[in-house]
């Protein structure tokens, strides 16, 4: 029974082979190869699968499909769900005759395939004909990409797309003649029409309206608007891979930019795609698990954190600070009579050519310089408008330096965490609070992403706080309720900031969501949307800063609260040890409307960290009532 | 959105740069070919591999990368290492003048590389260079020129040297 149905199979084989291949010979070729190809497994070998973009689809059921948009990255009309089926189809197209470097062939176009199976089924012995492939070979600058990068960027606040930061990958070439800036860099990003506002934008970005594409370029482009323009440090893990792995990487990543696939901001994002790429290799799978989202940070953990056979990373990735970053670094590793003169020159640039300036030593001068020019060219991009308009000062820096003899200045560079070291990005915590007036209460907490202002880490925006979709729920033992929820909540302290010109110490809050207006009512939760803006002072002795902040509220109605208040806030943070941090926060609150209770609403949390995703906080607030808790909160 | 901004402000320094008879015109005086700011346009053009569009998503260009402005020399003409070298001094001019300010770094070596300059002169062109820049850097009206006007005068400091 077994040879017959063995038979049937292979007269259908041949039978559709022949439909696809010109000739005897290529056929008969063509469906040796596809018969191995099915004795080794290979239609569902998990490569196979991986460079035809098979998904799981649906959560109920675990109907595989292709991720890619188009039905001509296909060649066969089923290729979309069957691999098989595409198998077969591709395994004909590669015997089908050759044309002198064309780039249409199916071996060039199909790159990873070809590269692939040929390892698998070893073409040579089927008496296949090599296509050359011209466009391939130049894009991947022939065999002098040694080695891979992946690349973390650090986030960025001005870009919704950007807030959890990104991922790319690095082509690093051995090319005479070549370094790092010329490297080419391979990105996934979402093809945005230029007439989508931000609504549109992010609506269409969660929702999948958008096509998203592989596409390579130029590292440099990357570093100088990263790094320069957008100050978004970049960590970068350069990977242990063999040849073979870096050809086959190379070609999945040349097949996939000819195709598309629907780009989700919160999963199906630049994080995950390019994490899937490394599904070709060694069995590797950073994706299976995941949750409804995939962040930078994940990918770069899951990628370090693999051992044995798959570890591909080990060691520390190189960190490329941005001006941003240089420019503290180097300001806080002045001496304060170079600080001193720092400032004498932004307040007077003229004095370059005054006597106290010209009589300090060579070193120092180069020293000095150097923090100038990453001084003027930080606070002209950061939107502030210092120099914007006059950047004369930056050119009579740039002058000097000019005239000195040519040398680097000498700083010391300071420690730095690495993404993959820091805590998993979702948070949830359980916490018992007595409440001054309601009694016992359990509650939980649940952070999807991203950071608050007592864990940021390596990867996040230095002194920040970021979260979405953040639920808080409150329980008394007979209901419960709200206790807050924040669609989004962004929090920016700039604890470096210098409190040079330009370099102010602003700081600013924006929250959307809904909050309990009073904690003696659990059912006082509303709708509320609040901004601040202030003020940041640093308290270097704890690492930390004090915050004065002016803002106010809108709200929906709760049995007389008013719509909305006007507040004046006074924020204390800071840590005590590399365990042990602290926020202590007072708020008053003016009701825009007579019937809103004026009131001080007062916090304060100390949280200890017990191991990189555990941690316990001590919690105080008072709301009208007084509530304290603790709380167990794990990352996940 | 910014990035039409920011292109059409790249775009009318462009075309102050045509009225613009500088420091920068007075340079281009050795046969170096076509000025690949003024003949080849700038931005997109000079960047022709780039699938602009496929990452803006995850970069906010600052730099008028995607500015396009019509090119008055043919393609053939606007390839090959000078052109290459202009969009790269183009899009990190403020780093490659602050390391050339400095004497070395990874912007001067690459700029070095793909104008394919041989090692043992490249220490000769990198002082040939900042001493041309210091004079130019020096100058009463280099302060209030476009990014644009600067870029092309850094081009004309290194391949003046190069050819001289």
């Amino acid at each position: 029974m077994f040879l017959f149905s063995n038979f049937l199979a292979n007269l259908l084989v041949v039978t559709v082979i022949c439909c696809y291949a010109t000739s005897a010979q290529s056929d008969e070729a063509a469906a040796n190869s596809y018969m191995k190809a099915v004795e080794l497994g290979l239609e569902n070998d998990p490569v196979w699968l991986t460079i035809l973009g098979y998904e799981e689809k649906g959560f109920v059921s675990s109907r595989r499909e292709s991720a890619f948009r188009s039905s001509s990255a296909f060649l066969h009309i089923d290729g979309k769900s069957n691999p098989s089926s595409e198998l077969l189809a591709t395994l004909s197209a590669f015997f089908e005759p050759v044309g002198s470097g064309s780039n249409e062939h199916a071996q060039c176009k199909y790159r990873a395939r070809y590269i692939w199976l040929d390892a698998e089924l070893v073409f040579k012995k089927y008496g296949i004909e090599e296509q050359t492939c011209d466009a391939y070979e130049e894009w991947k600058k022939h065999e002098s990409v040694n080695s891979i990068s992946v690349l973390m960027v650090g986030g960025f606040l001005e870009n919704p797309a950007s807030y959890f930061g990104h991922n790319m990958i690095k082509l690093n070439t051995s090319r005479h003649n070549s370094n790092n800036l010329q490297n080419e860099s391979v990105n996934f990003g979402a093809d945005i029409p230029q007439t989508d506002g931000i609504f549109k934008y992010i609506y269409s970005g969660i929702t999948g309206k958008y096509r998203g594409v592989f596409s390579s370029s130029d590292y440099f482009h990357f570093a100088n608007n990263y790094g320069e323009t957008e100050h978004r440090d970049i960590w970068e893990y350069q990977l242990n891979l063999t040849d073979h792995e870096v050809s086959l990487l190379l070609s999945l990543v040349w097949e996939l930019m000819q195709t598309d696939f629907t780009y989700y901001f919160f999963d199906k994002n630049c994080a995950y795609r390019m994490a899937r790429l490394f599904s070709i290799l060694r069995g590797i799978d950073l994706t299976t698990g995941h949750n409804i989202w995939y962040a930078p940070q994940t990918f770069v953990q899951r990628m370090a954190s693999q051992s044995g056979d798959k570890q591909i990373f080990d060691g520390s990735p190189i960190y490329h600070p941005s001006r941003q970053s240089r420019f503290y670094n180097r300001y806080y590793d002045l001496s304060s009579d170079e600080q001193n003169t720092v400032k004498a020159l932004i307040q007077t640039p003229s004095r370059l050519a005054a006597n106290d300036y010209q009589a300090i030593k060579l070193e120092s001068k180069y020293r000095v310089l150097d923090v100038l020019l990453d001084y003027y060219q930080y606070t002209s991009s950061d939107g502030q408008g210092y120099i914007t308009d006059d950047n004369s000062p930056y050119t009579q820096v740039l002058a000097e330096r000019y005239r000195l003899p040519a040398a680097d200045a000498a700083f010391t560079d300071s420690p730095t965490s690495s993404p993959h070291q820091s805590r998993d990005i979702s948070y949830s915590a359980i916490a018992y609070s007595d409440n001054s007036t309601i009694g016992s209460t359990w509650r939980f907490r649940i952070r999807p992403a991203y950071y608050d202002t007592l864990d940021h880490g390596a990867g996040h925006v230095a002194n920040a706080a970021l979260s979405m979709a953040e639920l808080e729920l409150v329980g008394d033992g007979n209901k419960v309720n709200v206790r807050r929820f924040s669609f989004i909540k962004i929090e920016r302290v700039n604890l470096q900031a210098t409190g040079l010109p330009g370099d102010s110490r602003r700081t600013w809050l924006l929250e959307v969501g809904a909050a309990q207006d009073r904690y003696d009512d659990m059912g006082s939760t509303v709708g509320i949307a609040r901004a601040q803006i202030g003020r940041a002072y640093p308290v270097l002795a704890v690492n930390g800063v004090i915050t004065a902040r002016l803002g106010g509220a809108l709200q929906s109605s709760y049995h007389g609260s008013g719509y909305g208040y006007l507040s004046a806030g006074l924020t204390a943070s800071g840590s005590f040890s590399e365990l042990l941090r602290f926020e202590v926060s007072s708020e008053f609150r003016e009701g825009l409307s007579t019937t809103h209770e004026d009131r001080l609403v007062n916090s304060a949390a100390l949280r200890y960290e017990v191991s990189r995703n555990l941690d316990i906080r001590l919690l105080y607030e008072r709301n009208v009532v007084n509530e304290l808790g603790l709380s167990v909160g794990a990352y996940w | 959105m910014k990035i039409n901004k920011k292109g059409f402000a790249i775009g009318v320094a462009l075309v102050g740069t045509l009225a613009f008879a500088g420091v920068a015109q007075a340079q281009n005086s050795t046969g170096t070919g076509p000025n690949p700011y003024r003949d080849c346009g700038i931005g997109a053009a000079l960047f022709p591999t780039v699938n602009w569009a496929a990452v803006t998503s995850n970069v906010i260009w600052d730099v008028g990368t995607t500015a396009v402005i019509s090119a008055t020399a043919s393609p053939q003409t606007c390839q090959g290492q000078y052109v290459a070298a202009a969009a790269f001094i183009f899009e990190t001019y403020d780093a490659l003048t602050e390391e050339a300010a400095k004497g070395s770094g990874e912007h001067i070596v690459s700029l070095m590389n793909i104008l394919n300059v041989e090692q043992d002169i490249r220490a000769d062109l990198i002082s040939a260079v900042r001493s041309e820049m210091a004079g130019q850097v020096s100058q009463a009206g280099f302060n209030s020129l476009e990014k644009v006007q600067k870029a092309e005068t850094f081009y004309f400091a290194v391949v003046n040297s190069l050819k001289s």
